[in-house]
This record gives C-alpha cells, structure tokens and sequence, in this order.
C-alpha cells in the first residue's frame, strides 16, 4: 500500500496553490508541515479525490485517485472546517455517514460507538452537535474518519481545538494507527505537534516541496538557519562581554533597562548546550531565555530564502 | 426548512382570510369554492412553485459546498452523480409534499363552503397535485444544474421563471415549447380565465395548449434529460470550499 504522487500541480487562474510535488507516502504516519496557506489542505482535497490535479499524477496503489469511488471504501478524511449538520446528534451524524459505506443499519451503528467511543466521546453522543464545545466537534470529526477502519487516512489539522488532554488522547490515537500499518497523513503548522506524532515529514511552503526526511533531517536543515535568542539576565554587561567570544554567535544587541540581550547564532544547538554551562561557571542568574523567532513561518522563509 | 413551510401555506391562510372577510365585506353570495381554481393556478402553479424552487433548487448543492459539508458526503465509496441525484431528489420530494399538502389543505378548506363538488372534481385535484409534483421535479433539477454551474444562480433563476418562462411561455408561436411552465399549464386542470385585466393572464388564457398525453410525454423526457445533466455535470465539478 502506497501513496504516489509525481510531478503534482494544482492552479486557480494564476494562483498555483500546488506546485510540481513529487514524493510518496508509505504505511505509517506521515506529517505536512506547513505555515497556514501552505499548500496543504489543498494537497491533501488532491489526496481524497476531491479536487482534480492540473497536471501530474496522484495514485494509491497505481489507481488515479479524482472520481475514483470505489477507492473511497480505503480513505478516512476529517476536514479542517469547523462544518457540521448543526442538528444532528454526535452519533446520527458518525452512523449516517458510515452507512454510506453500505453497512446495515446495525453494523453501522456499531461502528459508529465504536469509533466514538475511541475518541472518547460516548457519554455526548446522544447530544445534538450543535451543544458541542470546539474539542468535541474536533473527536467527533475524527470519529466519523476512523468509524469505517479504512486504511488510509487524511487528517487536516486534527488537534486544532482540543485541550492538552485531548492532544495527547488524539496524537496517541493517531500513532497507534499507524503502528497498526495504516497511512495516517496529518496536516499541521505547529512542528512540535507533528514531532510528536511522526518522525516523517513533508515540508510544505508556497505549494513546494521544501523538504522530506525524518524529524532529525528537518532538524538539521532549521539548525542551520540563523536564530535569534533572547536571554534575561542579572549581569547582562558580563553575559554580553561572554556572548561575544562564542565563534556561532552573529551579532548582539543588548537592553541595559530590561537586563535582556538578543543573540543570532547560527548554531543554535551547540549555542543551547553551551549557555548553561557558561551561566553555571561564571555563577549569572539567568531569569529567562525565549527564541522570538522560533515559529515555522520565520524557518519557511529562511528555507525559501536558502 | 421553516420557511419554506410557511411560505406553502400561504394560500392557506389567504382561505382562511377569505372566510373571515365573507360576512363582513364578501357577502353571503359569495362562493369560497369557486376561489379554488384560481388559487390552484396563480398561486401554486404560477408563483410558488417557481418561486420555491429557485430558492431550494439553487442551493441543493451550493448549500453543502458554502457550509463544507460536502466532503463529508464525497469521501463516501458512492459514485458522485449518485450522490447529486440523491440530494436532488430528496429536495424535490420534499417541496411536492409541501406544495401538495398545502394544496390540500386549501381544498379541504375551500369545500366546507358547500362541499367538495363545488370545489372540482377528485379527478381534477389529483391532477393538479400530480402537475404540481412534476413541476417541482423538473424546476429543482434545472435550477440544481444552474446552482452549481453558475454564478448568481438565484438572481437568474428568478429571471428565468418570473421572465422568460412569463413571457415566452405565454406567446404564441413555438418558441413557448422551450419553457417549462407551457408543458403543465397544458396539464393542468384549472385554465386562466379569459378576460383579466393583466396581458400575459390573456395571452395564456387564449394561447393554445398541447393535448394532455404530448405535454406529459415531453414534460417526462425534459425530466430525465435534466436530471441526467444535473447528475453527470455536477458530479465532474470540483465542489471546494475556498478558505486556503
């Protein structure tokens, strides 16, 4: 079972919301990662068939994908959009849409608590979704995805909504299903959410391909963009005077009144190891220390840029 | 949903006004029964069932697509012109039992005013429900066609039946074969009297009409040509909700 996809692109007008993808997808979970208006939920209505490619190639086990029906008894998709039959309860809508797949009204149903019972939402079920707070409209989208055990599936943006606990229900869910052989795709623009379900990932900016690899090739490809740091700090004139002996370190820029320096390294790693060591030995209490740049969309540019 | 129920019932309460007014302004002369006919022809035939059907043809489609649920319905192992003609149906199935219970209702209502024979026959009641069925099935089917294949669908739906079909469908001559409302006026049972004041009333009114069985025969081809076109047109479309 396999997911090819070659020479992809998809355009609007003038607007190429795709462009030239060639990559493919094995059994386990696989991420898009991507700043919003990547690419990715249009690559992925590619994927499930919804949207036509412009040009290239999309199949699943050498079958084109677009209009193609019978392979829909293989795909799960939970949407991005917050978009329900507001007047259904939780389980009419899972049963209903299980029922599409030609299960009898009993082996639908049981289906359906199945999968809703997977995604913890059993003791709502019988409420109408429009009672439903953001995480329970997020597990019962995902519900009525997995209710049918297909063997492939697309989740665009999944955990958008749910509480910590949820996320850890949900990203445990999504890797147990892919442990289980199943091409679980999950479309994301937080890196940590994805670093926490897969180590396999797709790398989506402006509709390119920017990168595929594991988490650690990714890693490396971000480690070499040059991060600002800011570091707060009681002696801020002595950590500076330090800072500047440190061969990774670009530039520095320092705020007496704030007791804050703001570092650029281009070695963030090796700059992260040796900072504590440099505060344990010349006894500075550091009180603070965040990356105002450590967000996708600043990594997206500097790999467009590169 | 709700709108579209009262909106059917209408004539309804229009019989039951009408029962209030006799004693005070109508007379006791006046016969409720013989509003039936009229009613029966330029309320349900000619305004609300044009009317409705724009509105809930145009959106049998559009709806799912502008609210994203459509999706849900795509990813399904169903062939997709299934699915389109599946909504369809349901919508037209829906309307006609709206438009024919109201008019039930209205001839419930019209024959307390000295029974049900004053009103017009069985034959002629169920004709009309049965012209009012057809013309919700071959209105939604046209109007889910322009709904999803144009831009403002409802704008010209409207034009379309309160224009084209108006005008064209009450003038002489064959160009009235190409509209919709010419085949059931031919099949309906209560024809528009000669002699109103309003022009197209008076055209249609000494405009000649197919006999029965032709009108039903082409109105059932036009049927299926525009479910078929409905079905297999929308279901090659790419329905995206655009928010990327």
């Amino acid at each position: 079972m396999i997911i090819n996809v070659f020479d992809l692109s998809k355009w609007y007008g003038q607007i190429i919301a795709v462009n030239n993808l060639t990559f493919s997808i094995d059994p386990g979970v696989t991420g898009f990662l991507g700043p919003n208006g990547a690419g990715k939920t249009t690559l992925m209505r590619m994927l499930i068939g919804q949207l036509k490619p412009s040009q290239g190639t999309l199949t699943i086990d050498g079958e084109a994908i677009w209009n193609n029906h019978t392979l829909m008894r293989r795909i799960g998709y939970c949407p991005e959009q917050d978009a329900f039959w507001q007047y259904l309860t939780g389980l009419d809508f899972v049963h209903a849409l299980i029922q599409m797949h030609g299960f009898s009204t009993e082996k639908a149903m049981e289906k359906a608590v199945m999968a809703i019972r997977l995604v913890d939402m059993e003791k709502d079920m019988h409420r109408r979704i429009g009672s439903y707070s953001k995480g329970m409209r997020q597990r019962i989208k995902l519900a009525q995805a997995i209710a049918h055990d297909p063997d492939i599936l697309f989740l665009d943006e999944p955990l958008n909504g749910l509480d910590p606990m949820g996320r850890h229900q949900i990203m445990q869910l999504i890797k147990d299903l892919g442990n289980r052989g199943k091409i679980v795709v999950v479309s994301s623009h937080i890196l940590h959410e994805v670093e926490a379900m897969t180590d396999n990932i797709l790398l989506i900016n402006h509709g390119r391909l920017l990168a595929q690899g594991t988490i650690y090739d990714i890693r490396q490809l971000i480690d070499t963009h040059p991060l600002q740091v800011t570091i707060r700090c009681d002696q801020v004139d002595r950590l500076t005077a330090f800072l500047l002996a440190f061969e990774d370190v670009l530039s520095v820029q320092f705020n007496r009144e704030k007791n804050q320096v703001t570092v650029e390294t281009n070695q963030p790693e090796l700059f992260h190891q040796r900072l504590p060591e440099l505060a344990l030995k010349e006894n500075l209490k550091i009180s603070s220390l965040w990356s105002p740049d450590e967000n996708l969309d600043a990594i997206f540019d500097y790999l467009v840029g590169g | 949903m709700l709108w579209m129920v009262l909106l059917g019932l209408v004539p309804v309460f229009y019989g039951i006004l009408v029962y209030i007014l006799k004693p005070i302004a109508l007379g006791d002369d006046f016969s409720i029964s013989g509003v039936f006919p009229k009613l029966a022809f330029s309320m349900y035939l000619h305004f609300l069932l044009p009317l409705m059907t724009v509105f809930i043809g145009t959106s049998v489609i559009i709806d799912e697509v502008e609210s994203a649920t459509l999706p849900y319905l795509l990813v399904r192992p169903v062939p997709r012109w299934k699915t389109v003609l599946a909504k369809v149906l349901a919508s037209e199935v829906m309307l006609a039992i709206i438009l024919c219970g109201s008019l039930s209702v209205s001839f419930g209502l019209m024959s307390l005013d000295g029974g049900m024979a004053n009103v017009c026959t069985i034959g002629e009641f169920f004709t009309a429900i049965g012209v009012l069925t057809a013309g919700c099935f071959a209105y939604i089917s046209l109007f889910s066609l322009v709904g999803g294949s144009i831009k403002k669908p409802v704008l010209t739906g409207l034009l379309f039946t309160f224009g084209w079909e108006k005008i064209v469908g009450s003038l002489p001559g064959s160009l009235r074969f190409t509209t919709v409302i010419y085949y059931l006026n031919s099949l309906f049972p209560f024809k528009e009297q000669a002699g109103s004041s309003n022009l197209f009333s008076l055209l249609r009114a000494t405009t000649s009409t197919l006999t029965a069985w032709k009108a039903a025969l082409i109105l059932l081809i036009l049927m299926a040509v525009l479910h078929w076109a409905a079905a297999s047109l929308l279901s090659l479309k790419e329905f995206a909700h655009q928010e990327e």
